[in-house]
């Protein structure tokens, strides 16, 4: 055990690097909870705490008013939580890439799985630690500065510097249930670990017996995503017009319609296209990039980051009278569509580490570096243009009714939608450079 | 003398998308005595990785039976990591060496994780490496060794468990004539004092240090040629003709 351990710091010290973005981004994942455990803690009340506040449901106009109990920008910081929480699920993957090799090694040399799981927790623990740490004093020291400013711009005296025992308590709890997830995870990467994939060239397609079952599970669970879509529906209509009772069911239905339909329907028909090569400007190599058993993994980013940049944008252009509202939905934007888009960019690097044996044939039979370069441009803009738009479908059709009954400004809307095209755009060339940087790097 | 290996009417089909399918290997027979060299050969898909990998237990088959040591492969299954620490040792084409660790760690890597530091392993690591010429490497990184001591060095880890069958995939992949001899006499010694050796190559003079030689095409054992009397150039020019008359 204790050699075990010895090897994994050895490890560990090796790769500094290369788990750098990782440990950055478990900071971020840890300020985001923080913050969000602050902004929906004491019934959401700990930051909005100005005298006599109150929220008003968004109502449609026509329909009847009611004060709501519960602040939707809380309600969002809780969706947010559990999101960011699975979302360093990403990370972990990319990280896990980085070290298959090593446990096919072991696994080959009879190494038992107790001992592999050991080296992994081993080698990720010090990470996550500190991470959470850091993560946790820079959220609280956030928090306390948005406080602040809150108060100094709403010109009510500032009552210092507030502990909220929940808001601790809660992150505590959910960084913890996040560790317990990234063991649970462990678990699952090295029993799956293929010693076949990592250490030969060997690369036949999906054992037959496998395809069998997936073939055989696909009908019913098309049927259990219809009656899951009913459910939530039903749940969906008797809940009238509560906000919060919207988002939540609106984001569940979306998640259980979508996913099974995508990975059985959409996928085969993606699949047909790739086949057919008419994208002549990348010699027919389009889509190279993707593989097909990750689309549903980038599918679900996609959905997760359209829902919470539609959810935070309308908490922006329709919670805007109040610079309170203003000030929390903002931050909430901001650090759910990093958050998702980071994780986007993890799911591709990851799978430009799956797709070098691709790369490399090309670069074999003579394929240049501005083709690879090419063909990277053309399969990453796509991916993240079909985003821009899968995003941009509920923003349209609600931002245009409101725009038209004169509830919003049209400058908000724009800032919005002008920032997440930033981000967007940052979050291309970032992964464009990164990509290349792996896929080139073995050969 | 009995044999180590056993395999009967192993099949393996891969689903490449909904409508096609690859038969990688149909009903292949297969007996391996313990002590022997043997190799399997083939043109570029003719299963003959997927036929080594299913011996070496690294994947499974769609159909058939395989015995090791004379346990099944169900019961294999059990504790596969134990079975594999205890019998088996591998050698690829892809060196799997990690830069991190020094050759000593390098080698010792399976033990060190399963048992921890003691004497006992010192001595045998030592005593490996000295044996196939990479003694004074131990405190070194595998980067500052050339192309022939990391693949001695990978070949030292296969055997540091002292296991009884050696599985190479193309062992001598990227490297010189003189590298490969050096390595191929290894094998030989390793053969000499009781190893089994299961060797895929593609290149027919390794293939001459082999004992029997086994041909692959389209995933079946077509023909077969054992060393037996024949010189090593003797039996080199037979698995000449075999591999030209199956390759027209």
């Amino acid at each position: 055990m204790k050699e075990t351990i010895r090897l994994a710091f050895k490890s560990l010290k090796h790769d500094t690097k290369k788990t750098r973005a990782y440990f950055l981004f478990q900071i971020f994942i840890s300020i985001v909870i923080c913050i969000c455990c602050h902004f929906c803690a004491d019934r959401g009340i700990y930051i909005q705490n100005i005298p006599e506040y109150a929220y008003e449901v968004y109502i449609i106009p026509g329909t009847s008013s009611a004060i709501q109990s519960f602040p939707p920008p809380a309600m969002f910081s809780m969706i947010l939580i559990f999101t960011v929480s699975m979302l360093g699920f990403y990370a972990y993957r990319f990280i896990y890439q980085e070290q298959s090799k090593k446990i096919a090694i072991f696994r080959i040399g009879g190494v038992s799985t107790g001992k592999i799981i050991l080296f992994l927790l081993s080698y990720l623990f010090p990470i996550i630690l500190l991470a959470i740490i850091t993560g946790v004093v820079v959220g609280f020291i956030l928090v306390q500065v948005l406080n602040y400013g809150i108060f100094s711009f709403s010109q009510v005296a500032y009552p210092g510097m507030q502990l909220s025992v929940e808001a601790i308590f809660s992150t505590i709890i959910i960084l913890f249930v996040q560790a317990i997830y990234y063991i649970v995870l462990t678990l699952g990467f090295v029993h799956r670990n293929q010693i076949k994939d990592v250490l030969t060239y060997s690369n036949s397609g999906n054992d037959l017996s496998d395809a069998r079952i997936k073939q055989e599970v696909k009908s019913f669970r098309i049927i259990i995503s219809f009656v899951g879509v009913a459910i939530v529906m039903y749940f969906l209509t008797i809940s009238g017009n509560d906000l919060n009772s919207n988002l939540l069911f609106g984001c569940l239905a979306i998640g259980i319609a979508t996913k099974p339909l995508i990975k059985d329907i959409l996928i085969s028909i993606l699949e047909r296209i790739k086949r057919k090569r008419y994208y002549t400007k990348t010699n027919g190599y389009f889509g190279l990039s993707f593989a097909t058993s990750n689309l549903i993994k980038c599918y679900s980013l996609i959905l997760i980051l359209s829902i919470l940049y539609q959810f935070s944008s309308c908490l922006i252009v329709f919670f805007n009278d109040n610079f309170v509202d203003l000030s929390i939905s903002s931050a909430l934007f901001l650090m759910a569509t990093l958050t998702v888009m980071i994780s986007i960019g993890f799911q591709l690097l990851t799978e430009a580490k799956q797709k070098k044996k691709e790369y490399f044939e090309l670069f074999r039979i003579g394929k240049t570096n501005n083709d690879i370069k090419r063909i990277i441009n053309y399969d990453l803009s796509a991916f993240l243009f079909g985003t821009y738009l899968v995003s941009m479908i509920i923003p349209c059709v609600m931002f245009g009714r409101a725009l038209f009954d004169g509830l919003i400004h049209i400058e908000l809307v724009m800032i919005v939608v002008g920032v997440y095209s930033i981000e967007l755009i940052i979050l291309y060339f970032v992964v464009k450079k990164g990509y290349y940087h792996i896929v080139k790097s073995d050969t | 003398m009995a044999n180590i290996i056993e395999a009967r009417g192993l099949s393996k089909r891969y689903k490449i998308d909904e409508e096609t399918f690859t038969q990688a290997l149909s009903n292949v027979d297969i007996d391996i005595e313990q002590g022997e060299f043997a190799c399997i050969m083939g043109p570029s898909g003719s299963g003959k990785s997927t036929l080594i990998s299913i011996l070496s237990t690294i994947d499974r088959p769609t159909r058939g039976k395989l015995s090791l040591d004379g346990k099944s492969n169900i019961e294999m299954q059990y504790d596969l990591s134990a079975f594999r620490y205890e019998n088996l040792g591998f050698v690829f084409q892809n060196l799997s060496l990690l830069d991190e660790y020094t050759v000593f760690e390098n080698i010792a890597l399976p033990v060190l994780m399963m048992k921890g530091k003691s004497e006992e392993l010192k001595h045998r690591v030592e005593e490996l490496a000295n044996k196939i010429g990479i003694g004074k490497l131990l405190e070194k990184q595998p980067t500052e060794c050339s192309g022939g001591e990391q693949q001695r060095i990978a070949i030292a880890r296969a055997l540091v468990n002292n296991p009884k069958i050696l599985v190479a995939d193309e062992p001598t992949g990227n490297l010189d004539s003189i590298t490969i001899d050096e390595i191929m006499h290894v094998f030989n010694s390793l053969n000499r004092e009781g190893t089994t050796i299961l060797m895929v190559t593609h290149d027919c003079y390794l293939a001459s240090y082999s004992d029997r030689m086994l041909y692959l095409k389209d995933g079946q054992i077509i023909d077969e040629i054992k060393k037996q009397t024949l010189s090593q150039d003797e039996y080199f020019y037979k698995i000449t003709d075999i591999t030209s008359k199956h390759s027209i």
